[in-house]
Order: structure tokens, then C-alpha cells, then sequence
């Protein structure tokens, strides 16, 4: 159960979240121009799994994402980010949330280019003025199999490493939720697998959440449940998908 | 290729805002230069032109003009009535000055000027419509004693009405005398800097003056028919045994105009070297944008490229649009100008300093020498960016986002420290030319060192950085980011800084030397001098009673010449004269006799030789040479010294003219003071402080050095515009990587405190690299010419530090301010 009604927002339910949005209206333009991206949605994504969002182009997929992560603002609705409500945090609390809370991996440009692959990896840490647990980098370092790259900066790696060195950050210091936005979407197949294994490791051995937007079947078929998104809206959902089964359901929209 | 240049231009206008400035700030310092010495010039010399129209011809005393203040050389009433019997002259009047003080509470507080005290000129008044340069606005003429005429500034500062008594200085003391009208120079307020008073012959001799009608030129009007050169020859003619020049009325009034512009003369050349300057700044800041305009748009111009477009066509489209931004930039910088010409116009106005209105003159001059200064400037400055953007390979730029290159760049620093060294060993070797070139050389290889330099600076910073936190990491880790980026825009700064110190440093340490040397040629602790005439009688024993005095070396001085040169012969007691430290280095003072100790500064001639001096009126005084005096600031007052009876032969009427004064050690303070008070109210008599020409010199010194480094702020300024530039750039540039950064948690705090630190890292490498070199090069120079001891003016160099912070702090204001605005989602959608 992924998808749930306006009766399930009982606060007792929202303990089953890492995330939640409820009625999330997000309008761009007025009038003739509106364009709703996000056109009433309400999804609660569970702790401790992979999930996956996908739609075609312009479905509000990405959007969805920046506004559960905190990056942009619903224009109507509420985000939750476990028990806390963000909808009306100001920027800057936003941004403590996101230091502590968030993960993030994007398509590209993922790195600081004047960093090494150790600092870009601590960055969040640093910012936050955390400690790590003892062990904690070494066990990342490992996961993503990044042991003698470390000093190297991002223009010395190949883009694979580049994007576990993204996927590193993401994953340490153990934030609850991690967000990816089309994470292997600039990756030759082998280096895509391989970070999506390292995300679903994630969740398998740490615990950790992560919500994924792909376009990609075979991408979205390492997720535990994938949404799909046509038109602002949730339109379907598939538990434990296979990239068979999220061919059939996409070529079933494509039909409507 | 135009026409991409064109609309690149025109989509890109945002990015060439700070060159735009920069461009306009160098042409707009240059314009207001030249218009405002343009616009002071063309009115002096209109009202001259206007004022003496009716002078036909001009005669002055020979050798005048190129003495300045020293001469005392005259016209006799006789001469006068010489010129007046020539043919071809219609009427002639004399010209007399003299100086007076305005006796009144706010006038007598004003300290002397830089060129020794300030109050207005005494004019006589000149019956003669046509001959008389003022009009009188108000009132009447001035006809008899104790009456005068103030000008139109004066009357308004000092707040007097006609018929008003007022108290001046006159040669006999302070005495009340009536404003009996109120004069004007044509539409200027008066004839003369501080002011002119006029007064009816022959009352004006008293007023300031020895009491004997003399002038310093006469101007003849012509008869009828007569052009001016037949008059001027007429003239020489009938003058030709006497001591003076004639010279046509034309020659005349130029000659006027180039007394009334003197100061025009240092002006000019001054600002406009400056406003040099300040355009070759522009230069690195315009040199900079267009390097980051192109890497930015690598990929646009890897397209344009691929599409088929030779490399000569990219270049050109650049440098076309360079053209375009230096015509633009121009064309703002002269309009800008012109506001600051009608600014400063309306600051004179206001302040009231006699000067006449400046205001906005467009010559073609100008407007052409504007647009082809900034115009010229920028597309140099293009020309290196465009260079690289059109040879890159396409395929290059395609693949690359962001062209970075922090390698060291081993050959142009290898180049750069030969070119260092060269430099320092020239300035060493202390030959002439070779110092220039030595110095021209350092200055080149320290612009090459630029990236080598910001690349130490920044591992230095990395490593001081460290613990301040991630902001502070990341703001070092951008200095070394783009090494040359950097360095083009600390040049800048180290331009302006390198010259403000140079210029204090070396200036600090000539200062001393000049105010030390001439401090042991001076012996006496106060001079009193008349400007003409004798001292009062009774007056220096006055002096001679006061306490604290311990000699009064009185003298009788007689002004004669010398090859033409004004010079003077004195008498005096030699014991009093050895007293305050007069001394001789061949002969004596006491065996004069017939003869003369000459002091050595005026001729050649040594013991034994026969020397020959003019009179005033022309007449040879032959004297043999018994002794030399040693040279010092005292002799130089004296000049050459004979017995009292040799002087009273030569001239019965001279009596007391100067005194060297000394007194007990620790009275020197209070006595000027008692001086001042003894001889307030007579206004031919000069007290000053026997070192007062150290004063002088250390006063034009400091004047000097503040002059130049206020111009050099100019620099400065666009320094401060080159780093928003650079930042402001920068920002645009790195954007993704700042959403990137904000995306997985760096507050607006911490970043907008990441590019303060980073404009103040930039300004602190422009300001040590600036002041460092600076202090070498003045060290160099010092050594090199031997003029005294290198001193470091720590206090000076110190605001010089604190100024290049301030610049850093004040440049991180706009790009903070832009980097608060950065949308994280905008930012990281950056394709």
C-alpha cells in the first residue's frame, strides 16, 4: 500500500512514512497559461524502501520529487518529511532539514569540481558540523567501491565513478531518505546497475529509504513499488515490479 | 560577422555591465579633465582678451617674468613719460602691485598658503577707460588717500558695503581706509586669485610700497593708423638702453593668459597621465570580462565553429563586439564626464574661489580623443580573449563545461621571475636609463607572476582556511580555481596599490631627505623681510628687546643684476652676521673694504676676480672679489655681502631691509608668535620661520603625495569594479555547482560568507603582491638614485592594507546580494 485516501491521514499512519504528501497542488502560470504540474496528489512513501516514480515527460514526476525533498514549494497541500510537517518551514530550516535528513543524487553535475571525492563525500557532514559513527565512512567508501579514488577530483574520474562518489554523499552519515532524480540517466548500462544495486543495498543493510524518479523500466525495476504519474496526477502502482511488468502498464497509458 | 556580434552584444549586455562602467569611469576621468582645464582656460582668456583690448603694446622689465616672486625689478615714474613722448603712442599707463591683509578677525586666523601668505593684490587705479581692465560695478573710482576699491568676491566674503570703513596692513602699519566702490574683471569677480584692491596714485605707494611711484609694466594704447609692430619697434627703439622688453599687445595678453592658467600648466599633463592610468586599469578589468564572456559561451562558439565558421570569423565577431562595447562604453564615459565637469562647476561655484565657472565645452577634440581612448582600450583588451576563443578546436569546447586550467603555468612564470630579476638587477645598477628600463621591466614580469602568484596564494589560504570551516575551504579552493582569471583580476588592484605605495614610500623618503638637506643649509630661527622699501624704523629694536631674542642680524639690501638675473647685494655687521651663522669659505667678512664676498650660487668668480652688477636703472657696479660665501639658505637671502660704506656709496637711500633672527633655544614657539604681533598691520613685511623652506618642501611634499594617491583612488575604484565583475561572473559561471551546494545543505549564510571570503582573499593577494612590490621598487629607486635613506612609512602602508580590505569588502556586496537570490532548482536545471 503506497497510495492512501484523505481518511488515512490518521497521525498514527504517518509513523509508517519517511515521507508524505497530501493534496499537493503545484500551478505554474494563470489563466489560459496554468499549467498544473502537480494536479492533487497524495502518496505516502514507506520507510524503508525503494521506491520509484515514474510517468512520461511533463507528468510532474520531478516535480513531485523537488517538493517532497524540500527544494521547491507546493503551490496547494501539505509535505510531510516523517512526523514533521515542512509545508510552511522558511528557507533556511529547510535547508538545516535537508543537511541532516536528505540525501540527494542527480543526473549530473553532482560534484564540486574543485573538491576531492573524499571532500565532495563529506560535504554534508562538514556543512552540518557532524561527526560520523566510527566505521560509518569506511563501510560507504566500501559499499560503493571507492577505495583508491578517494583523492582524485570529480574531472579525474569517469562518470561512474563520478555518480558513486554522488551516491556516497547521499548515503552517509545515514539520512533517513535518500532522493535520486534519474540517477543513471547519463550511465552506459553497467555502470546504471551498479549504482542502482548500491541504492537498494542501501535500504536492504542500512535501513535508509529512497525514492527514485526514472524513466527507465529496467532502472525502476530494482525499486521495492513503483508510482506512476500522468498529468499531475498518481495514476497507478505496482508492488515489487519487474521491467516486464512496468512495460505493460506504460504501454497501457500510452493506449488511454 | 557583424551581425552576430550584433546580437551577441545585445543578449549579453548584463555581462558587460562592469566593463561598460569601467570603460566609462577611465573615459569619463579623462573627459572631465580636459574639459575642465578647457572651460577654466577659454574664460580667463576670453575676459583677457576682452579686458586689455585696448593695448596696443606692453613694456616690462627684462628678466621679470622668469624670477617670479624673487624679482624686485621696476619701472621708474621716468620711464613713463619716456614711452609717453614715443610716435605712434597715444597714451600709456603703468601697471604698479602690491600686497595688502584685509584686517579682520576671519582673515588674519587664515594660514599662509602654500606659496607664502594670501591677501589681494594692490592694483593702482588706471585713469584710462580704455587701458583700465576693471569696471566699477558700484560706487566710484578711488581719487584720493584712505580711499580704495574692493572687487566683487571680496566685498561678498568679506561682507562690506560701499562707504564702510574697513582696517588693512600698509607699509606704515594697519590703517582704517574707506571702500569707496566695488570693481569687476568683465563678468569674473576679480583680476587677481585672492582678490584685487585698487587705490589712487600716488597714495598706493604708501599703502604697500616704499612710497616712490614704480611699476612693473606699462601698456600703451596706440594712435591711429599704427600697427602694433611698427609701435613695438618704435619703442624698442627709443628704450633700447634700458633693462626692458616690449612686446606687442598680442604677445601681451598671451602672455597673460598663461599667468592666469598657470596652474593649468601642471593641471593638464597631470590628470591626463592619471586618466592614462586609469584606462590602462580599465584595461585588465576589460580583458578579464571578455575572458569570461568567451569561456562561458565555449559552447556557442564551438557551434558557430562546427557550423563552418573559419577561426578569423569567430575572432573577428569578437572583436567587433569589443568595438561595439568601447564605442558604447565611450560614448557613457564622455556624458559622464560632462555630469562630473558640470559637478565640480557647481562645487566652485559654491565654494567660491575665484575661479571662473567650469563648465561643459564639447570640442571635437574631446569627444573624438574620448571615444578613441576607451574605444581603443577595449578592443586591445578583446583582442587576447578572441584570440584563444577562435583557435580552440570545436570538438574541444564542445566537450568541455567549464575551461579550467589550474596547472602552473611553468613558462609564462619562468619568463615572469627573469623578467623580475632583470628588473632588480638594472635598478642596482644605478645607471639612468637602465634604472627606467630596470623598472619598467620589474613591473611587466610582476603582471606575468600574476598566476603563479594567486596559485601560492591560494595553498597558503587553503591551509589558513582550513579550520574556519567549508565556506572558508571553498572560497580558497576558488582563488586557485582559475589561476589567470584571478591574477587578471588582482592586477588590477596591484596596479593601483603598487603605484600608491611606490608613490608614498619614495615620496616618505625623498621628503625626509629634502626637508633634512635643506634643514642644514638654514641657520637662522626667523627671517623678517620687506617686499620693498625699509623695514620701519625703531622696529627691529623692538625686536632686539624681546625676550628670547639672542642675535638681530640687521641687513641693507640693494637688488641688482647679474647677467640679467635678479640678484642682491647686502651690507651687514659681520659679527652679527657670523652670529646667526653666515660663513665664508675663502676670505673674510671683516677685511671688505671696496670688495665683495660673493655668495657663489650667483656667478662663477672667485677671490681676486673683478665682477660687474647692473643698477636697476641699468648702471655697471664693478667691485673686486675678496671673499666667498659658504652656500645656505641664509645666503641665499643675503646674497652677495660688501661693507656698509661700499652699499651707501652704491645707494644713499637704503636703510634696514631684512633681519636673520635667532633666539635662545626653546623660545622659538612663543617668539613667532610675538613677531607676528609686533609687525601685524604692515603689509610689506614678511616673517617666517628660518626653516621655513623645509616647511615648504615637506608641505609640497605631503601635498604631492596626497595629490597623486587621491588620483590613484581613481584606479582603485575600477580595481573595486574589476572584482564584482570577476565575482559577479564567477557566480554565473559556477551557479550549478551553488545550487548543488544549497541543494544538499549550505545555508544562504554560508555561502554568501563564502564570496565575501573570497572577494576578500582577491583583494588581500592584489593588495600584499600591490604594497610588496611597491615598498621593493621605492627601495630599489631610493638606492638607485642615492637620494637619502629608505624609511618605511609603517603607519601609511598600514591604511594602504586597510583600504585593500575595504575594497574586498565593498566588492563582495553586490555578488552576495546576487548570490541570495540563486533559485537552487533554476540553478541545478542549468543544462
Amino acid at each position: 500500500m503506497t497510495t492512501l485516501s484523505q481518511s488515512e491521514l490518521a497521525p498514527a499512519a504517518q509513523g509508517e512514512f519517511a515521507a508524505s504528501v497530501y493534496d499537493a497542488y503545484k500551478i505554474y502560470g494563470t489563466g489560459d497559461e496554468e499549467i498544473r504540474a502537480l494536479n492533487g496528489v497524495t502518496v505516502g512513501l514507506r520507510r524503508g524502501e525503494f521506491t520509484a516514480i515514474m510517468g512520461p515527460s511533463g507528468s510532474g514526476k520531478s516535480t513531485l520529487l523537488q517538493c517532497i525533498a524540500g527544494l521547491d514549494e507546493l503551490t496547494g497541500g501539505r509535505v510531510l518529511l516523517g512526523t514533521q510537517d515542512i509545508t510552511n518551514l522558511n528557507p533556511t530550516q529547510l535547508t538545516f532539514l535537508r543537511r541532516d535528513y536528505v540525501g540527494f543524487i542527480f543526473q549530473s553535475f553532482n560534484l564540486v569540481p574543485s573538491l576531492t571525492a573524499r571532500q565532495n563525500m563529506m560535504l554534508p557532514i562538514k556543512l552540518g558540523k557532524r561527526t560520523l559513527a566510527p566505521g560509518e565512512f569506511d563501510e560507504v567508501v566500501q559499499m560503493v567501491g571507492l577505495g583508491n579514488r578517494l583523492d582524485h577530483k570529480p574531472k579525474e574520474l569517469s562518470g561512474g565513478q563520478q555518480q558513486r562518489v554522488a551516491v556516497a554523499r547521499a548515503l552517509i552519515g545515514h539520512p533517513p531518505i535518500i532522493f535520486a532524480d534519474e540517477p543513471t540517466g547519463n550511465l552506459d548500462s553497467r555502470s546504471s546497475g551498479e549504482i542502482l544495486q548500491f541504492l537498494r543495498n542501501a535500504v536492504r543493510s542500512r535501513g535508509q529509504t529512497v525514492v527514485m524518479v526514472t524513466h527507465d523500466p529496467m532502472a525502476a525495476a530494482y525499486a521495492d513499488s513503483v508510482i506512476f504519474l500522468a498529468d499531475g496526477r498518481l495514476v497507478d502502482s505496482i508492488l515489487s515490479p519487474t521491467p516486464d511488468s512496468i512495460l505493460e502498464r506504460m504501454k497501457q497509458f500510452g493506449r488511454q | 560577422m557583424f551581425e552576430l556580434a550584433l546580437s551577441s552584444v545585445r543578449s549579453n549586455i548584463s555581462r558587460f555591465v562592469a566593463t561598460l562602467i569601467a570603460i566609462a569611469t577611465g573615459v569619463a576621468f579623462l573627459t572631465a579633465g580636459t574639459m575642465l582645464t578647457t572651460s577654466i582656460e577659454r574664460s580667463l582668456g576670453g575676459e583677457i582678451d576682452e579686458q586689455y583690448a585696448g593695448v596696443a603694446a606692453a613694456i616690462s622689465p627684462r628678466g621679470a617674468d622668469d624670477e617670479g616672486g624673487f624679482q624686485r625689478a621696476s619701472l621708474p615714474a621716468s620711464t613713463l613719460d619716456e614711452i609717453l613722448s614715443v610716435e605712434g603712442v597715444r597714451s600709456a599707463v603703468g601697471e604698479y602691485r602690491g600686497f595688502t591683509k584685509i584686517l579682520t578677525e576671519s582673515s588674519e586666523k587664515e594660514e599662509p598658503g602654500m606659496f607664502g601668505p594670501q591677501g589681494p593684490t594692490v592694483r593702482n587705479w588706471v585713469n584710462n577707460e580704455e587701458l583700465n581692465p576693471v569696471q566699477i560695478i558700484e560706487g566710484r573710482a578711488p581719487r584720493g588717500a584712505n580711499e580704495i576699491t574692493l572687487d566683487r568676491g571680496t566685498v561678498e566674503d568679506e561682507k562690506v558695503t560701499v562707504g564702510e570703513k574697513i582696517e588693512i596692513s600698509t607699509t606704515q602699519g594697519p590703517a582704517k581706509v574707506t571702500v569707496v566702490g566695488i570693481t569687476a574683471f568683465g563678468t569674473v569677480d576679480a583680476l587677481d586669485a585672492s582678490g584685487t584692491i585698487m587705490a589712487a596714485e600716488p597714495w598706493v605707494y604708501s599703502l604697500s610700497g616704499d612710497g616712490s611711484q614704480s611699476y612693473i609694466k606699462v601698456l600703451v594704447a596706440s594712435e591711429e593708423g599704427v600697427t602694433d609692430a611698427q609701435l613695438r619697434a618704435n619703442l624698442s627703439t627709443a628704450l633700447a638702453d634700458k633693462p626692458l622688453k616690449v612686446m606687442t599687445g598680442t604677445a601681451f595678453r598671451t602672455e597673460e593668459k598663461a599667468q592666469s592658467a598657470e596652474i593649468l600648466k601642471v593641471l593638464r599633463p597631470v590628470l591626463t597621465g592619471f586618466a592614462l592610468l586609469a584606462l590602462g586599469v580599465c584595461g585588465f578589468v576589460i580583458y578579464n570580462t571578455f575572458n569570461v564572456v568567451v569561456t562561458q559561451r565555449t559552447r556557442e562558439l564551438a557551434l558557430v565553429r562546427a557550423i563552418a565558421a573559419s577561426p578569423l570569423q569567430v575572432w573577428s565577431s569578437l572583436a567587433i563586439e569589443g568595438l561595439l562595447i568601447g564605442i558604447l562604453g565611450s560614448i557613457l564615459g564622455i556624458l559622464l564626464g560632462s555630469a562630473i565637469t558640470a559637478g565640480i562647476g557647481a562645487i566652485l561655484t559654491a565654494l567660491d574661489l575665484g575661479l571662473p565657472p567650469a563648465s561643459i565645452v564639447l570640442t571635437p577634440y574631446i569627444l573624438i580623443r574620448g571615444l578613441l581612448a576607451g574605444t581603443i582600450v577595449t578592443f586591445l583588451a578583446a583582442l587576447i580573449p578572441a584570440l584563444r576563443a577562435s583557435t580552440t578546436a570545436p570538438v574541444d569546447a564542445m566537450r568541455s563545461s567549464a575551461a579550467e586550467s589550474r596547472k602552473f603555468p611553468r613558462v609564462r612564470s619562468i619568463i615572469a621571475a627573469t623578467l623580475v630579476v632583470l628588473g632588480i638587477i638594472a635598478m642596482i645598477s644605478k645607471s639612468g636609463w637602465l634604472v627606467g628600463l630596470g623598472a619598467l621591466l620589474f613591473f611587466l614580469g610582476l603582471v606575468l607572476m600574476g598566476p603563479a602568484f594567486a596559485l601560492g596564494f591560494a595553498t597558503v589560504a587553503r591551509a589558513v582556511c582550513r579550520p574556519l570551516g567549508i565556506s572558508a575551504r571553498l572560497s580558497a579552493e576558488n582563488i586557485g580555481r582559475n589561476p589567470r582569471r584571478t591574477s587578471a583580476t588582482t592586477n588590477a588592484l596591484v596596479l593601483g596599490l603598487f603605484l600608491v605605495t611606490l608613490v608614498t614610500v619614495a615620496g616618505q623618503s625623498l621628503r625626509t631627505y629634502a626637508t633634512n638637506t635643506v634643514a642644514e643649509f638654514s641657520t637662522a630661527d626667523f627671517i623678517i623681510a620687506t617686499a620693498k622699501g625699509n623695514l620701519p624704523e625703531g622696529t627691529l629694536d623692538k625686536v632686539a628687546a624681546l625676550d628670547g631674542i639672542k642675535t638681530v642680524a640687521r641687513l641693507q639690501q640693494l637688488q641688482v643684476r647679474i647677467d640679467d638675473h635678479p640678484a642682491s647685494i647686502s651690507a651687514g655687521d659681520p659679527k652679527e652676521l657670523r652670529a646667526v651663522g653666515i660663513k665664508t669659505s675663502a676670505g673674510s667678512l671683516d677685511k671688505l673694504g671696496e670688495g665683495i664676498a660673493i655668495d657663489a650660487t650667483t656667478t662663477d668668480a672667485v677671490v681676486g676676480d673683478m665682477v660687474t652688477f647692473t643698477n636697476l636703472e641699468g648702471a655697471p657696479i664693478t667691485l673686486r672679489v675678496t671673499a666667498t660665501i659658504e652656500p645656505s639658505f641664509d645666503s641665499f637671502l643675503t646674497g652677495s655681502i660688501v661693507s656698509k660704506a661700499t652699499l651707501a656709496k652704491l645707494d644713499p637711500t637704503v636703510g634696514d631691509t631684512t633681519a636673520l633672527v635667532t633666539a635662545q633655544p626653546n623660545n622659538v614657539k612663543t617668539l613667532k608668535a610675538e613677531l607676528d604681533d609686533t609687525f601685524r598691520g604692515y603689509s610689506n613685511i614678511f616673517v617666517a620661520e628660518g626653516n621655513i623652506f623645509g616647511q615648504l618642501i615637506g608641505t609640497v611634499f605631503d601635498f604631492l603625495i596626497n595629490a597623486v594617491n587621491a588620483l590613484l583612488g581613481m584606479s582603485v575604484f575600477i580595481a573595486l569594479i574589476g572584482i564584482v565583475n570577476t565575482m559577479t561572473l564567477a557566480i554565473f559561471e559556477r551557479r550549478r555547482e551553488l545550487g548543488l551546494l544549497r541543494a544538499v545543505g549550505m545555508t544562504r549564510t554560508e555561502m554568501k560568507r563564502m564570496i565575501r571570503m573570497e572577494a576578500i582573499q582577491i583583494a588581500i593577494l592584489g593588495t600584499v603582491v600591490g604594497v610588496l612590490a611597491g615598498s621593493l621598487m621605492a627601495f630599489l629607486l631610493i638606492r638607485a638614485t642615492d637620494l637619502g635613506e629608505f624609511t618605511m612609512p609603517w603607519g601609511r602602508l598600514g591604511i594602504i592594507l586597510l583600504v585593500g580590505l575595504v575594497v574586498g569588502l565593498v566588492a563582495s556586496v553586490f555578488p552576495t546580494h546576487k548570490i541570495s537570490k540563486l533559485n537552487v532548482l533554476d540553478a541545478l536545471a542549468v543544462g
